[in-house]
């Protein structure tokens, strides 16, 4: 989970982390557990990936330019 | 309401925002733009939200960037229900008018733009002066004016038959270097001087853009322009030997081939030709200065230079040879990113300065509207700088975006890239699965300290940190940048 910030107030968003087969119900924020830093960047890099995958692209494009 | 000014927006194609004697290029010949800038503002970073021609210019006639007015990449129409910034200025009694390229439409082969809803009482239309559409007004100006130049470049109707012909061509084509009285950058002054002198009511402001071909490739400007340029004061491409190694691994095949392996790339060519091509590029520029000084003399002349907000700027740059590539494409160096941007409106912004803020190109139609008096328009999502010049804005952003969405010429897998520019680092991430199926790489730069962006310290420890905050606020970016212009009318 991304909580957002305004990008102009100077801190950047923060995030929970959540490993739901261990903890289905989400008690156990491990976004600051040292030994998954790893993990929560691949998933920070998922949900960049995810937003940009989700735009709106449906004109068709019709010629190369 | 008090008067309300004119509005001449200046608009080059591909033009770097280093490349003028104001912004750093000592060897430039602009002495007109360097005088105009010591006039107004100059902004040292103006980013555009897009590094190629279409998606870019998208964006400055919507106000929105490219994730939320669809125009995505070049060959795809601007999607119908998105409204042009200069329709509202025509609906509010502005006389609009548009010389020279726009691109909100597929111009490739030999295909005309057709017209929307854009409010421009004149629409004199060349996509570019290789470009042989029945349409193109700068060919019919050629065969009205000047016969013999344009029976000599077009023999027939077969030569040039596209505008493919100038991309793969390694040097100038024909076209770029006619005397500069059968140029197209001379047909963009000549027309708009004739709509700076057309009659008009007292109180009825203009709106005109003049969009200038150069310095776009393919490399070439008259002799009389080239004669100007001193080769051997222009330094050589800003890289090092190693230089590709440390970048994502695209960057490679751009440097082999540009144009995504359609058009001549870096490697194709001998360090001699890249001199070659790097000082055609300012005789390209020592042109456009050549016709701006003669539109701004004839505003001058019409005694309406006081009351006209005068702004120049361009829709993306060019690498020119810098990080061993050419021409644009999914790179968001600032190469391609930063553009100039020069506005000058006597009384109201300050002569002589010069701003460091990292303003957009979506900034440029919310500050049109409001010179205009007009409401904030639909969907526009730039911010007006008028009161940053002023000074009365304190508390401008500190962040730029530029998002490329396989814009250019295609490739397989899909290219994709975000540029977020923030204070004084930057972010490129190249992204992967699920937006494509590339691999996600990406590109750190601290520009305090490494302008050129020649360190990539995306995958260095020492800064993972740095990382891991711009990642983060590149999510907050992204979530500040939705389309939410829809109003909450009720709690729910």
């Amino acid at each position: 989970v991304a909580h957002h910030t305004d990008p102009d107030s100077g801190e950047p968003a923060s995030f929970s982390l959540f490993d739901l087969k261990l903890d289905p119900e989400q008690l156990n924020d491990l976004s600051n557990s040292p030994q998954h830093q790893n993990q929560l960047e691949v998933m920070i890099d998922q949900l960049i990936d995810m937003r940009v995958a989700l735009e709106d692209r449906t004109e068709p494009r019709v010629a190369k330019f | 309401m008090t008067q309300r000014p004119n509005i001449l927006f200046i608009c080059t194609d591909q033009q770097r925002s280093d490349s003028l004697g104001c912004t750093g290029a000592a060897w430039a010949v602009t002495p007109n733009l360097d005088a105009f800038a010591k006039q107004g503002a100059l902004f040292r970073n103006c980013y555009v939200q897009n590094p190629v021609c279409c998606p870019s210019r998208a964006s400055l006639f919507t106000g929105k960037y490219p994730s939320n007015h669809g125009l995505y990449a070049n060959g795809v129409p601007l999607p119908e229900h998105q409204p042009m910034f200069t329709k509202t200025l025509a609906d509010a009694g502005y006389d609009c008018g548009m010389i020279g390229k726009q691109h909100l439409a597929p111009c490739d082969t030999w295909r005309t733009e057709p017209r929307r809803d854009d409010g421009y009482r004149v629409f004199e239309w060349a996509h570019g002066p290789n470009h042989r559409a029945l349409e193109n007004d700068y060919h019919r100006w050629l065969r009205k004016n000047q016969p013999e130049v344009y029976h000599q470049v077009f023999p027939d109707k077969h030569a040039n038959e596209n505008t493919e012909f100038s991309n793969r061509a390694r040097t100038g084509t024909p076209i770029d270097h006619v005397v500069k009285e059968a140029h197209y950058s001379h047909w963009v002054a000549e027309r708009a001087l004739a709509f700076l002198q057309h009659e008009r009511g007292e109180q009825q402001p203009f709106f005109l853009i003049a969009n200038f071909f150069d310095p776009h490739h393919s490399f070439g400007a008259p002799q009389e322009f080239r004669d100007l340029i001193d080769a051997s004061a222009i330094p050589d491409p800003n890289t090092t030997p190693n230089e590709l190694n440390e970048k994502p691994a695209p960057h490679r095949a751009y440097s082999e081939k540009s144009y995504s392996g359609t058009a001549p790339g870096y490697q194709d060519y001998t360090v001699e030709e890249i001199r070659e091509i790097r000082a055609q590029y300012w005789a390209m520029l020592a042109l456009v200065d050549h016709e701006v000084g003669r539109i701004l003399e004839a505003l001058e002349a019409s005694g309406q230079a006081d009351n006209t907000l005068v702004v120049f700027s361009s829709d993306h740059g060019e690498m020119l040879g810098n990080h061993q590539q050419l021409l644009k494409g999914p790179q968001l160096y600032d190469d391609l990113a930063r553009v100039p941007l020069i506005a000058r409106w006597p009384g109201k912004i300050p002569a002589g300065v010069s701003l460091s803020q990292l303003v957009q190109w979506i900034d440029l139609p919310a500050t049109f509207l409001q010179a205009a008096q007009c409401a904030p328009g639909k969907g526009v999502q730039g911010r007006s700088w008028l009161p940053l010049v002023t000074g009365a804005d304190t508390r401008w952003r500190s962040w730029a975006l530029c998002e490329y969405r396989y814009s250019g010429f295609v490739t397989d897998p899909l290219i994709m890239t975000t540029m977020l520019r923030y204070a004084d680092w930057k972010l490129i991430i190249w992204h992967g699965d699920p937006a494509c199926g590339n691999s996600r790489d990406g590109e750190l730069y601290y520009l305090k300290e490494d302008p050129g962006e020649l360190q990539n310290l995306f995958h260095s420890t020492a800064h993972a940190s740095q990382r891991r905050m711009m990642k983060a606020r590149l999510l907050d970016v992204m979530a500040a940048t939705e389309d939410r212009t829809a109003q909450q009318l009720r709690p729910w």
